[in-house]
């Protein structure tokens, strides 16, 4: 296929699934201006992978797992620096109490409890309330059913624990 | 605990996610071009090396 041709397909495919990227961006980053930094590297990620995209796999399984490697190495290069800016816990316990309803503190509530949830736990409840089954999610995150099925259990009882302690 | 009973509040997760600046085709053509044009320098750099090696012999 001709790169222009390639491309224009790509565009809109990114387009129309834009929400996916935003959503883990959302759910990685607090401020306006790193998750613009990290929608585009997604972008870029997922352009250099597309030509090799066979449409095995879901669009969204082939996205989210571009988009959490694309995280999960910021977050290392990040964390590897001295004075990096990556998302930490203390991060997501300094986001101001934007909400002025009650839902909105309780959504800030679910922000810092996940917030707290190593980066990969954090992916797997998002790709869990986002309802893939167990067998997709395990494709995203390249670990057996049973592996993602043991670490939700553990993530429930974690985030349990977490919103207890938030709420007292 | 049920984790589905998150799914409400991830809801307002999915509108905050929705309510991000929406990147039209135009924005994503123009940031592929960026990050085309950005790799230009690198190959600039190859090729100039190349070019220095063979006219230098060394």
């Amino acid at each position: 296929m001709k790169r222009e041709k390639l491309q224009k397909e790509f565009v809109q495919l990114i387009a129309a699934q834009q929400k996916l990227i935003h959503s883990v961006c959302c759910l990685y980053y607090s401020s306006a201006e790193d998750r613009n930094d990290l929608f585009q590297e997604i972008v870029f990620q997922l352009w250099k992978s597309y030509p090799a995209f066979r449409h095995q796999s879901k669009v969204s399984t082939w996205i989210y797992r571009i988009a959490l490697n694309t995280v999960f190495s910021k977050l290392r290069k990040e964390k590897a620096k001295p004075s990096g800016e990556s998302l930490s816990n203390e991060h997501w316990q300094q986001i101001p109490e934007s909400g002025s309803s009650a839902y909105e503190e309780d959504v800030e509530q679910l922000y810092q409890a996940i917030g707290r949830l190593s980066e990969t736990d954090k992916a797997i409840v998002m790709l869990y309330l986002e309802e893939h089954s167990y067998e997709e999610i395990a494709r995203v995150m390249n670990m057996s059913k049973t592996n993602i099925s043991t670490r939700l259990n553990r993530i429930k009882i974690r985030l349990e624990k977490l919103i207890k302690l938030q709420s007292v | 605990m049920n984790l589905d009973e998150l799914k409400p509040l991830w809801e307002i997760h999915k509108e905050r996610a929705d309510a991000q600046p929406h990147w039209t085709e135009a924005d994503l053509t123009e940031l592929l071009r960026r990050t085309n044009t950005h790799s230009y320098p690198w190959l600039l750099n190859f090729c100039m090396t190349l070019l220095l090696i063979s006219a230098t012999g060394c």
